[in-house]
């Protein structure tokens, strides 16, 4: 089979089981709502600061919302001895990692979807640069958390306390993801700077990592 | 001037306190081999 | 080679004394900045050093990648700990010498914010290790390693935009510094490398002899089960 049949199948099973359940998606939800409803009760600025701040606001929810996904990744594919079957099948195992990357990226982005109108109603928010901008930016800064944070949780479900091992992992790579989505959003909502360069930054961090994740993850997976 | 002496200091702390860990994990080891020798000994 | 160590380790020390007071006594006082200007014989060479084992680290992970030779781990693990040791002292040295200087503690500076970010990765990578079991560990470990040293460009570009305060390269880029100055730095910085090779030969030992001794523990927990 080739990898496309084998990721859009590995994808199917998973949202099919998700569908099933909802358990993730509606923790997730609600984790995200408290995030949102928390963070306004800590800072009650006026329209003109929330702009500048309202960046990394949403990014720093949609981080730890993005966590909160990212550790189930793997956790019922341990439960149930998938990755052990994964192993010995000659299924080309980027085809897993693809998948596992696909269907995370389409939750988190649904999360910002539900989340991002309460934070423009709480903050009253209003892009005062070109607004379309900020869907690249989304959809760049969220590929940027998902393919780095499928590929450290598939590494942290190897030690012991893997719940705490994936942001220990996850965030410091990030960084300069964080810093571009962060710098981007703000450019785009005060107009004071370009977002451009930011977003070719996103880029390239995406392009680099989802290069390096695809070579090193049959490493990962295989590892004795 | 102060704040020479702190910074000179704290790197020397630092320092000293990574090889004392290091002497520490030695004697940790040095135990273990021990110990280890022993039980193979005891059972031959 | 057991009775080199204690003397190349008496060599070092009186190398570090006399390097020390090369950067106390010595080097001429900085006329702006004074005294404190002296810190930079420490704040440099660490840097220095650090960086130096941070590339030892991803040499040494994408060789264990390929090679899969546990002396190579051995290797990777030891520079990354010598080079979190130095690497924290930069970060201590650093803010001591900024407050007397630029009168703050900490600014978001393209190095000090590089700096911090490469400590907080080897620190991630230490833990990940720790907390890793069995044999997949260095896999792992060299995976993130790689992933680790890919970061460090893009975390220097993304950190580049803000405007930078730290002093300039005084090294390479046609820098004005007192010849005398360098002599000390130079010092300083060869001493302090001697120091650091000295702790990651005593690291890579402490390593090895762990293999080992995880080894054998395996050899005997088999023959235990296995009936005689």
């Amino acid at each position: 089979m080739s990898v496309l049949r084998l990721t859009t199948a590995t994808l199917a099973k998973d949202f099919r089981l998700e569908w099933r359940s909802k358990d993730a998606l509606n923790s997730m939800l609600f984790f995200a709502l408290l995030v949102v409803v928390i963070f306004s009760f800590s800072f009650d600025p006026n329209a003109e600061e929330s702009r500048r701040i309202a960046g990394g606001l949403v990014w720093v929810a949609f981080l730890f919302s993005s966590v909160v996904a990212l550790n189930q990744t793997w956790a019922r594919e341990v439960r149930n001895q998938v990755l052990d079957a994964y192993r010995i099948s000659p299924a080309p195992s980027n085809a897993l990692f693809l998948a596992k990357v696909i269907g995370n990226f389409l939750f988190v982005a649904l999360i910002e979807l539900l989340t991002t109108p309460l934070f423009i109603a709480f903050y009253k928010l209003r892009a005062v640069g070109p607004a379309w901008q900020l869907f690249p930016v989304a959809a760049l800064g969220t590929w940027a958390l998902v393919v780095n944070g499928t590929f450290f949780a598939a590494v942290s479900i190897r030690t012991r306390s893997r719940e705490i091992m994936l942001p220990l992992l996850l965030f410091p790579i990030s960084i300069p993801a964080i810093i571009a989505m962060v710098s981007a959003t703000t450019a785009i909502l005060t107009a004071e700077y370009s977002a451009r360069f930011w977003i070719v930054l996103l880029l390239t961090y995406d392009v680099i990592f989802t290069v390096a994740c695809l070579l090193l993850f049959e490493t990962v997976l295989n590892a004795e | 001037m102060n704040f020479l002496y702190i910074a000179y200091a704290a790197a020397w702390l630092i320092l000293i306190g990574y090889l004392a860990n290091l002497a520490l994990r030695y004697e940790k080891l040095r135990k273990e081999i021990n110990n280890l020798g022993r039980e193979t000994s005891l059972r031959n | 080679m057991k009775r080199i160590f204690p003397i190349l380790a008496v060599l070092t020390g009186a190398f570090l004394s006399y390097a020390l007071y090369l950067a106390l006594v010595v080097a001429p006082t900085e006329q702006t900045m004074g005294d404190v200007q002296r810190i930079f014989y420490y704040h440099v060479p660490s840097a220095w050093t650090a960086f130096l084992l941070f590339a030892i680290n991803f040499v040494a992970s994408v060789v264990y990648l390929v090679r899969r030779n546990p002396a190579v781990d051995a290797i990777a693990v030891t520079s990354a700990e010598v080079g979190v040791v130095f690497c924290t002292i930069v970060l201590i040295t650093g803010p001591l010498w900024a407050r007397p200087v630029w009168g703050i503690w900490w600014t978001w500076d393209i190095r000090l914010t590089s700096t911090l970010v490469l400590w907080l990765m080897y620190v991630a990578y230490l833990i990940l290790r720790r907390f890793s079991t069995g044999g997949q560990t260095p896999v792992i470990a060299a995976a993130v390693a790689v992933f680790a040293a890919l970061d460090v460009p893009l975390v220097y570009f993304s950190i580049r935009l803000f405007r930078t305060q730290h002093p300039q390269p005084v090294i390479g880029s046609g820098g004005s510094i007192d010849p005398r100055m360098l002599h000390v730095l130079l010092m300083n910085w060869y001493a302090f490398l001697c120091l650091a090779a000295l702790m990651f030969w005593s690291r890579y030992r402490l390593e090895i002899l762990q293999q080992q001794l995880d080894e054998a523990e395996g050899l005997e927990s088999l023959e235990m089960r296995s009936p005689r």
